[in-house]
């Protein structure tokens, strides 16, 4: 009995040691991909790192920039995104141009990738690229 | 030493020019008409003091670029490298890669007959990536959202591993 309540007594002087410790991580967020559509747009989003470890092998978001030699080479590029099965498996592309385009610099692994694409055409709208601590690493 | 035979060869040169015969004649010609009247000499523009004091400062010249030469020649790798470089420099900026209409109507004719199937395939992507770069900005502005639209609006299907473009 004796040796009970000893028990208990120590189990909850560690319970109460164990809450009252800082937490050892910052603030985080899953994105997984997610693709929505209404009647004038199709929305795009998720990390790459989360759609990277995806159960879903067909899930993916991104963006890639494409370069003509020469001189004055023009760049181009697109982004891309299909959601998992689990929730639809839509998928969304757009064609980033100008101020859209530039954005796609600051693009990195562990990016998080909003882009809204009209109906009846093919420009990213409101392209939003995110680089924060909350975006888990890219996995191997 | 190149450069030393050569200051030699020329100061013997202008020797010679200076001390020889006189401008305008010569012993052939003197000894074809020796009753004419002697041809009238051009006025000398240099006394023959100043000639003097010419020559010895292009010897003078010439023997520092002598010793520049000598100098030099001991870099010569560098100096034929740095010459390529200035060579590279030199040359005509990259020509832009011109529009390609052939290329133009096979991404045209891609993207049309995917259009019709309904299906975007890994094939039509990796054809279309190697035609991109050869299009004009605006038609590929323009072929990209007819592929862009569709697939987003469900009219074509992207069956590929990964990035359909």
């Amino acid at each position: 009995m004796n040796i009970l309540g000893t028990a208990s007594r120590a189990g909850l002087v560690l319970l109460l040691a164990g809450s009252a410790a800082p937490a050892l991580a910052g603030q985080t967020s899953s994105e997984p991909v997610d693709v929505y559509s209404n009647s004038s747009y199709t929305y795009a989003s998720g990390s790459i790192a989360d759609a990277r470890s995806d159960v879903d092998p067909n899930t993916y978001i991104g963006c890639q920039l494409y370069a003509n030699g020469g001189a004055s080479g023009t760049t181009f590029g697109s982004c891309f995104a299909r959601e998992p099965a689990a929730t639809g498996g839509e998928t969304a592309f757009c064609y980033p141009d100008g101020a859209t385009l530039e954005l796609l610099k600051t693009l990195n692994s562990d990016s998080y990738i909003f882009f809204q694409v009209p109906v009846d055409g093919s420009s990213c709208q409101g392209l939003f690229i995110s680089n924060s601590s909350r975006y888990a690493p890219k996995q191997p | 030493m190149n450069g030393r035979l050569i200051i030699v060869a020329t100061i013997a040169g202008l020797a010679g020019f200076a001390g020889g015969v006189p401008f305008g004649t010569s012993p052939r010609n003197g000894a074809e008409r020796p009753s004419r009247a002697p041809v009238p000499m051009p006025p000398r523009e240099h006394p023959p003091g100043e000639l003097v004091r010419q020559i010895k400062e292009q010897g003078e010249l010439l023997a520092e670029l002598a010793g520049k030469i000598d100098r030099l020649a001991g870099s010569a790798a560098g100096q034929e490298s740095r010459g390529s470089l200035s060579r590279d420099r030199a040359a005509p900026a990259a020509v832009d890669p011109l529009p390609d209409p052939e290329a133009m109507h096979r991404a045209e004719e891609l993207v049309g007959a995917a259009l019709g199937t309904g299906v975007w395939s890994e094939h039509d992507r990796d054809e279309l990536r190697g035609l991109l770069p050869h299009l004009e900005a605006a038609r590929r502005e323009a072929l990209m959202r007819k592929l862009i639209v569709a697939l987003n609006n469900g009219a074509m299907h992207a069956q590929v591993t990964g990035p359909p473009f």
